[in-house]
């Protein structure tokens, strides 16, 4: 079971939410200086340091929601791995280059196991269907 | 010999052994096959020693259906349609000929060992090289050339051999005038093929020369090999004997028309990281030269297996440049990107697809005549669902193979059947005279005789009772030396 506390991923969310809203460009962290970043942040810093159309993925994640929904909890705990026990953590200190390498391996699971969504037309294994969707909502 | 209606007086009366209607890659074939073997082969071309435009508006043909440009394609020179031809060629898979249950009507009369000693033959005629077509035949070559195909446990890849491609009228013809046993008469034009009063045989055919001269040819068989429309349209319209056409007693004649619909089905992004198969040696869609000249191109295609377990039909698709950007190419693109680490391609899929015979695509005669007082051919043709249901489903198991591969990302445009992209043919005329055993399903029997004629034979892709995914050229010239070997083993 992953452990994530629901409560204070939202509760950080909207502290992050309020530091968007002044200025901060997440993208300006680099692409691995997520590791002091906690709950939500660190799950939008990791996304900005990763995404390189960050407003693309996000108008395909506002697609996404469709079929993922909104609860950007449970979507950063699909999308880590099962054997993370802290979600949140693992987001922060993943690494750009890690990161890739899970999703990579996810979406072929993703496939061959028939997990599969429809965004638009295109055909996005769920992982990264979630990635979108998540991106899009704590951006 | 050869021989020209412009400049040389026909005869009012010819005779042959043979007689060969068309002068095509199946007439010339089965000629230069048949000569040295102690017949007399005599072939009949409408039109002239190159393309001429009033030879080609004797083959006009009015279409309903699809939108679909029949008369564009066809030739009448020596030579026929190679004159125009791509050059594609690949032979038939097993699975192409047997029957299928979800394919009514499939099923050839033999299976594809019947006609492998005949292909290497036609890979010499089609000058496309002596070696199988096999992938695993050429990957070492391929390894060297630095270039990779994709091999999944439900995609593989089909390697198609390119022709220079042969125009048989420039390369053969003077094989042809060499032959002593064969003539061969330009702007000669079949109009009517006369039965025998009892309609159980042909015993002549009327032509046409260049100045309205009238002649008779008579031989001891006849052969047709003028082409998926010209044939059954020459049958439907010798209606002296039988009123309903030659060999069509059973209504088949011109019935279960099918071609290779090519359409562009999706659009995929497609993993940088894979390297030379989607860089500068892009194997799917550009011919690749490799180390003895001969050219392939390659077309990704589902196994066999998945083609059965599936019920659907085969497919082979290209990746060509990218046709149309749809929603969030860009998003797709630099997600794919991101998550492979390299720079995606963002490539069209365009599929060539098997169709399902189905008996309402027909060639009819219409209502208009040419100069010569023949009826032209009415040609009716669509793509239906099952075909395209099928479709859309074989380009979903591409995109979640190729997900699944970690090859790319795709987005197909055949979800909604009412949005269907366009369908384009692949100028592949084939099954209006079909073969089968059983007279009641099929025009003409396993060696191509139209049932009910003892001297009447069909050469070409009118025959083909289905039509598997490959170009039919080279399928063409092997039935064609085929039905050689058959006709000089049956005038011995």
């Amino acid at each position: 079971m992953k452990r994530i506390s629901r409560r204070a991923f939202l509760a950080v969310g909207a502290g992050a939410g309020a530091l968007i809203a002044g200025g901060l460009v997440l993208r300006g962290r680099g692409r691995g200086g997520c590791a002091a970043a906690e709950g939500v942040d660190a799950v939008r810093c990791r996304l900005a340091a990763f995404l390189s159309d960050a407003d693309g993925v996000s108008a395909l994640g506002e697609v996404s929601r469709r079929s993922n929904g909104d609860d950007v909890a449970a979507l950063a705990v699909a999308i880590a791995p099962a054997s993370a026990t802290d979600p949140e953590r693992w987001f922060a200190t993943v690494g750009n280059d890690g990161f890739g390498v899970h999703l990579r391996a996810r979406a072929r699971a993703d496939f061959a196991a028939g997990e599969v969504l429809i965004v638009d037309g295109w055909r996005l294994s769920r992982t990264e269907s979630q990635v979108c969707a998540l991106w899009s909502l704590v951006r | 010999m050869l021989f020209d209606t412009e400049t040389d007086a026909i005869p009012p009366e010819l005779r042959a052994d043979i007689a060969v209607v068309g002068a095509g890659p199946a007439g010339i074939s089965l000629a230069l096959a048949l000569a040295g073997r102690g017949l007399e082969v005599l072939v009949l071309e409408s039109g002239g020693p190159g393309i001429e435009q009033q030879a080609d508006e004797l083959l006009e043909v009015t279409v309903s259906g699809e939108d679909y440009p029949a008369s564009d394609t066809r030739v009448r020179a020596l030579g026929g349609t190679s004159n125009v031809w791509g050059g594609r060629a690949h032979p038939l898979d097993p699975q192409d000929l047997r029957v299928r249950d979800w394919v009514p009507d499939s099923g050839w009369p033999f299976d594809l060992e019947e006609l492998a000693g005949w292909y290497p033959g036609a890979q010499e005629i089609l000058e496309v090289g002596p070696e199988p077509f096999d992938v695993e035949h050429w990957a070492p070559r391929l390894g060297r050339a630095g270039v990779s195909v994709i091999e999944t446990d439900r995609l593989s890849t089909a390697l198609y051999r390119l022709s220079p491609p042969t125009n048989f009228g420039e390369r053969y013809r003077d094989e042809l005038v060499a032959a002593p046993d064969v003539a061969v008469w330009l702007r000669a034009t079949v109009v009517n093929i006369v039965a025998a009063p009892d309609g159980s045989a042909v015993s002549a055919l009327e032509v046409v020369s260049a100045d309205g001269d009238r002649s008779v040819v008579e031989a001891a068989v006849f052969v047709l090999a003028t082409g998926g429309l010209e044939v059954p349209r020459l049958l439907l319209a010798s209606r002296d004997i039988e009123p309903a056409g030659i060999g069509n007693r059973r209504d088949l004649v011109g019935r279960y028309f099918m071609e290779h619909p090519h359409l562009d089905v999706a659009t995929a992004v497609l993993s940088g990281s894979l390297g030379e198969p989607f860089g500068e040696g892009l194997l799917y869609g550009i011919g690749l030269p490799v180390e003895d000249s001969v050219p392939a191109l390659a077309h990704l295609v589902l196994r066999p297996e998945v083609v059965a377990d599936e019920e659907i039909v085969p497919v082979a698709v290209t990746l060509v440049d990218v046709q149309q950007m749809p929603p969030h190419v860009d998003a797709v693109r630099a997600l794919v990107s991101d998550i492979d680490g390299s720079d995606a391609w963002v490539r069209t899929l365009a599929l060539r697809g098997e169709q399902v015979p189905v008996r309402e695509n027909r060639v009819t005669l219409g209502s208009e005549v040419d100069r010569f007082g023949v009826p032209r051919a009415h040609l009716h043709w669509e793509v239906g669902a099952t075909d395209r249901l099928r479709y859309a489903r074989a380009v979903e198991i591409i995109a979640d193979e190729l997900g699944r591969a970690g090859i790319g990302v795709v987005r197909s445009q055949l979800s909604d059947l009412d949005q269907f992209p366009t369908v384009a043919g692949g100028h592949h005329h084939m099954g209006t005279a079909r073969m089968h055993e059983d007279p009641t399903r099929g025009v003409v029997d396993a060696d191509g005789r139209v049932h009910g004629m003892s001297n009447l034979y069909v050469a070409g892709s009118a025959v083909f009772p289905t039509s598997g995914v490959a170009n039919p050229t080279l399928t063409i010239v092997a039935l064609a030396l085929r039905l050689a070997d058959h006709l000089a083993g049956g005038s011995r």
